[in-house]
């Protein structure tokens, strides 16, 4: 709704800038669509395989810190495209997994990728990617143990 | 744009390959993969469909480049705190934000706000209806919360430890 009605906006602003607008929304559509397939695939695949109880014993309340680091780690070696991570977030929610947990895998997929460490070390240097990597990933354990409290 | 095509048909296939082996080993767990990829796709199709048309008019409305150019300007506590906040508004992966900061870097940024720029820009504002829709305001509020200082302590960290190797 709230889209549509920007599009309108946008529409009567700038006709050009508007479809170049949707340019991109088709290939973010094309670009992130089949991943999310991949990954509802996946989601079911678990849900098939691995009971809700070892989700929860996993990465539930009780889980503490060898939860919050387990998701961490599950999270920075996962190839996922960030719209992806929400979805499958929601999925462990729901399966048992705690909050503070969901937010060590949050956020250690967003900003820590296996996938984009040589990118990262050619662009910034081997001591500026291996200190922001350890740094984000000391950081978000701490957050994620203070969000397992507050949640 | 052939690329694009190509990783696409990759994860189709798959993601099918991978539903097709488990439907063919146990009917009854394909059915739960099934169920699950069709109620998720159903629950979600809209919130996507709105987060795609955000992205492409927040690409053209407010172009990440611009944004970086305003951030290069500004320095001292200013450029730190707008390092970590702006981005929060910026969509891409680490593929697209990488090279972006660097350039920021080149044009005489301080470590700390590329640090900070690389960690707030994890706040996925674009993403914020597909956040709130499967875990909630409360957990997307507390994350942006705890995020922008996080994203000033990394920057300062990083900048500490990468100065100190300059000096002898």
């Amino acid at each position: 709704m709230v889209a549509g009605v920007l599009l309108a906006l946008s529409t009567v602003r700038d006709r050009k800038k508007t479809r170049a607008a949707l340019i991109i929304s088709g290939k973010v559509t094309l670009q992130v669509l089949p991943v999310l397939f991949f990954i509802f695939v996946l989601m079911g695949t678990i849900e098939a395989f691995v009971s809700k109880d070892t989700i929860a014993h996993l990465l539930g309340t009780g889980s503490g810190v060898p939860g919050i680091l387990l998701a961490e780690t599950v999270g920075s070696v996962a190839l996922i495209e960030p719209a992806a991570v929400f979805p499958f977030s929601g999925y462990l929610r729901t399966s048992g997994a705690s909050y503070g947990a969901i937010f060590g895998f949050v956020l250690a997929a967003i900003l820590i990728g296996i996938a984009t460490l040589p990118l990262e070390i050619k662009l910034f240097g081997p001591r500026f990617t291996l200190f922001r990597n350890v740094f984000t990933f000391i950081l978000i354990l701490l957050l994620a143990l203070l969000v397992g409290m507050i949640l | 744009m052939k690329s694009l095509l190509k990783t696409a048909a990759i994860y189709i296939a798959l993601g099918g390959a991978i539903w097709g082996l488990i439907a063919l080993v146990s009917p009854a767990r394909g059915e739960i993969v099934s169920h699950a990829v069709g109620d998720t796709f159903k629950q979600t199709i809209e919130i996507i469909v709105a987060v795609f048309i955000f992205i492409g008019l927040l690409q053209v409305w407010v172009p990440p480049k611009t944004i970086a150019k305003f951030l290069g300007k500004e320095s001292g506590w200013k450029g730190l705190i707008l390092a970590s906040t702006v981005p929060i508004g910026i969509g891409g992966s680490l593929f697209t934000i990488l090279p972006l900061v660097q350039t920021l870097l080149e044009k005489g940024a301080r470590i700390a706000v590329a640090g900070a720029f690389i960690t707030a820009w994890a706040g996925k504002l674009p993403l914020l209806p597909l956040e709130i829709h499967f875990l909630g305001w409360k957990f997307a509020l507390v994350r942006l919360g705890l995020l922008v200082p996080s994203a000033v302590i990394i920057g300062l960290s990083l900048e500490k430890v990468m100065e100190r190797r300059g000096k002898p």
